[in-house]
């Protein structure tokens, strides 16, 4: 067999899913879990997704999406719309945080599965804006506050809570500080670059290079935290997270230089990583148990976020205010990730991953078709 | 013979000039013009080519502290001032009638004096369409100079003056100061220049307060740049800064000094970029200066169409720059190079400007920046 017949198939599957789910309605991710599901282990059976080259590729995939994730945190809209947007985002989240904590204590499970349930999916909220057309309202742009602060404070948690249980690294937990200590020294560099040397730094964005020179900054960028965070025992996921939220940070958004990492990430990696989540997705182990904890992971995704989100009620109409918490319910890629960090940190087993999975799903169909319906009807 | 000052042209300015520094000698070809000079009081006049080398000589080039040459002619200046050049004169000034000989000027290493003849044109335009200057087409109403502290505001001033004196009397300049002496002084600057002027007496350090509650109809407020160290950059003792984010009016931190030749706007979607474009076109209108616009991200047809438009109303040549690339980058790239005197900014805008940056450039640009809130 063809080394490349495993990254054959995925390719032309990766190529044939998002013409086939926007048919459908789904999103892209969600057909390329289903597609994985259905070539591997549990159905037909064809890859188990540990082949040498697709293992690697995938798990540079997530820590790629945790990049572009940090990418699309826009901090312009924390800048603009103030103080008042972020502590609101931040109690919002709060609220979140402890209602899940409350009802996964009744469901029978720990902290991380609180957390898991904590995020949000920005990318999705963002693009289910824009159709809407309301980006650039307040209400539009106060819901991605929330999301952003959402999946902030989700990665940083996780982080904090790795550490907590990982005892081989709680000698290195005062190395931490030093990850953000280089997040700001580079953040400082780089606004001093751009004030000293702008003609130098615009070549990296220019869409000219024929080297590609920025794209090359971009991964070096990404891995010197990538590197650093895994050396200093975190997960490598917080380093590129970082790293995206870093060049958000400096060069603001819609660069030519972004559509090009948007490009490698969501046109080949990322795929990658979806298609195998869906290939090691346990079917056997949801249906033997998993399947009777998605109604309840359902509700407390949605109660975990509707009830919070009424302290908008006084700003927005009550209807306004659920709307932006069914919205705000919708979590795709940012759940599944942290429920794969979970399953190898033995935090959640794997028919409680699938369970996530299938959550996912659900609520990144269903959450912004909901919004997208009642939006601005009576 | 130390202090001679040879002046090259006759005319109205080379007489005010040598009326302003007895001693000096002028040379001038068209006789009449001689015999009106030759009345200026302890002034010799030579009549003949001020390109004349020989005749430079004879009256005393290579012993002359200075050499002013200010005919209409610009060959006549770039010769003349090339034979003082090459006898080491030290001080060297020279009238520049197309603005495009002047990097030529430059090079030779003589100081220009330029007349922005699109000033006066689109002057004599307005006098011509209605009476007098239409208020509307005036960038600011009032402008106020806050002399804070020990800052003299110098700059502030003169830049005050400058666009009030531009407008034709149609703009107020407000002095605020805590000290007398000091008012009197800009009183009488102001009256030299025929610009209206107010003045305002105040408790020292109630200055924010004061703009915050009372003055806040200002149009404008000029300040002074400053200098500020790194540790009260990091306390944020930074009174201009502190300025802005008090005040609802545009504010201008002056540096040029000197009429804008070229203004650079920088546009974003905002909802205040409309009026940074109206305020800055009626400023490139007051001064004849050319308008470059950086675009940073993508603009409506209909906003493109009112920007040209607007711009013919205004007789004002807008350059249009395209951002490629990233755009702040570029921004801080048009800001540095040097070209503008004067730079116009959003001062929230919608991001793609961080306003860290935004903050840079007002504090750190090398010309004067106006932001608009």
């Amino acid at each position: 067999m063809s080394t490349y017949l495993p990254l054959f198939i995925i390719a032309v599957l990766a190529f044939l899913i998002p013409i086939i789910s926007e048919r459908i309605g789904i999103p892209a991710v969600v057909g390329e879990i289903i597609c994985g599901i259905i070539i591997g282990g549990s159905v037909l059976g064809i890859f188990s997704g540990e082949e040498g080259g697709i293992a690697f590729l995938s798990r540079f995939g997530f820590v790629f999406l945790m990049f572009l994730i940090g990418l699309e945190i826009d901090f312009s809209h924390v800048e603009l719309h103030g103080l008042r947007s972020f502590i609101l985002g931040t109690l919002m989240f709060l609220l979140t945080f402890a209602t899940s904590i409350m009802m996964v204590h009744q469901l029978g499970y720990g902290y991380y599965l609180a957390i898991i349930l904590s995020c949000s999916a920005i990318g999705l909220i963002v693009s289910t804006l824009r159709e809407v057309g309301i980006t650039r309202s307040e209400y539009g742009q106060t819901i991605m506050i929330f999301a952003f602060i959402a999946d902030f404070a989700v990665i940083m948690l996780v982080t904090a809570y790795t550490f907590y249980l990982k005892s081989g690294v709680r000698e290195k937990v005062p190395f931490i500080p030093l990850l953000f200590l280089l997040f700001f020294g580079v953040y400082y560099l780089g606004r001093y670059l751009i004030w000293r040397f702008p003609e130098g730094l615009s070549k990296l964005f220019r869409s000219d290079q024929p080297s590609e020179i920025g794209v090359r900054a971009s991964f070096a960028l990404m891995l010197i935290f990538v590197v650093l965070s895994e050396a200093l025992g975190a997960e490598a996921i917080l380093g590129a997270f970082l790293a995206g939220v870093m060049f958000s940070v400096l060069f603001g958004g819609g660069t030519v230089l972004e559509q090009k990492l948007y490009g490698i990430g969501y046109g080949f990696l990322i795929p990658i990583f979806f298609i195998n989540v869906g290939m090691s997705f346990n079917l056997d182990g949801l249906i033997s148990g998993g399947i009777h904890l998605v109604p309840a992971l359902l509700l407390i995704a949605l109660i975990a976020k509707i009830i919070p989100s009424l302290i908008l009620a006084g700003t927005y109409t009550l209807k306004e205010s659920l709307l932006a918490g069914v919205l705000l319910s919708s979590r795709l890629s940012m759940m599944i990730g942290m429920a794969a960090v979970g399953v190898e940190l033995g935090l959640i087993d794997s028919r409680l991953e699938s369970a996530i999975i299938l959550l996912a799903m659900i609520t990144s169909i269903i959450c912004p078709t909901i919004f997208r319906r009642l939006y601005g009807k009576y | 013979m130390m202090g001679k000052r040879i002046i090259v042209g006759g005319g109205r300015i080379g007489r005010e000039v040598a009326m302003q520094f007895p001693g000096s000698i002028i040379i001038e070809a068209d006789p009449s013009a001689a015999e009106r000079s030759s009345r200026i009081h302890d002034t010799r006049v030579v009549i003949g080519d001020g390109g004349d080398e020989k005749l430079l000589l004879d009256v005393g080039l290579d012993e002359a502290e200075a050499f002013i040459s200010l005919t209409d002619d610009d060959e006549v200046n770039y010769r003349s001032a090339t034979i003082a050049k090459r006898y080491g004169v030290p001080k060297i000034v020279v009238r520049v009638e197309d603005p495009e000989h002047e990097e030529r000027f430059r090079r030779l290493g003589v100081e220009t004096v330029t007349f922005p003849a699109k000033m006066i044109a689109n002057y004599i335009g307005d006098l011509l369409r209605s009476d007098g200057l239409d208020s509307n087409s005036i960038p600011f109403g009032k402008i106020l100079v806050p002399l804070i502290g020990k800052v003299r505001a110098e700059k502030a001033f003169k830049e005050a003056l400058l666009i009030a004196s531009a407008s034709n009397g149609k703009t107020v300049v407000e002095v605020i100061s805590s000290d007398i002496m000091e008012l009197r002084k800009k009183e009488a600057m102001a009256r030299e220049v025929g610009v209206p002027l107010f003045n305002h007496l105040l408790e020292e350090g109630k200055l924010i307060e004061m703009l915050k509650s009372h003055l806040h109809e200002a149009d404008c407020i000029i300040i002074d740049d400053e200098k500020i160290a790194l540790i009260d950059r990091l306390l944020h003792r930074n009174v201009i800064l502190q300025l802005m984010r008090s005040v609802s009016c545009p504010v201008l931190v002056a540096r040029t000094c000197n009429y804008y030749r070229h203004i650079l706007v920088l546009l974003d979607s905002s909802e205040v970029s409309e009026r940074i474009l109206i305020i800055a076109l009626q400023i490139a209108h007051l001064f004849g200066s050319d308008l470059s616009v950086l675009v940073l991200e993508e603009m409506s047809p209909e906003f493109r169409e009112r920007i040209k438009k607007r711009g013919e109303v205004e007789n004002v040549d807008i350059i249009k720059l395209k951002v490629d690339g990233n755009a702040m980058i570029e921004a801080v790239k048009e800001v540095k190079s040097q070209k503008y005197d004067l730079i116009v900014i959003p001062w929230r805008g919608t991001g793609i400007i961080r306003s860290s940056m935004i903050r840079k450039i007002v504090n750190d640009a090398s010309c004067s920046v106006l932001t608009v809130a």
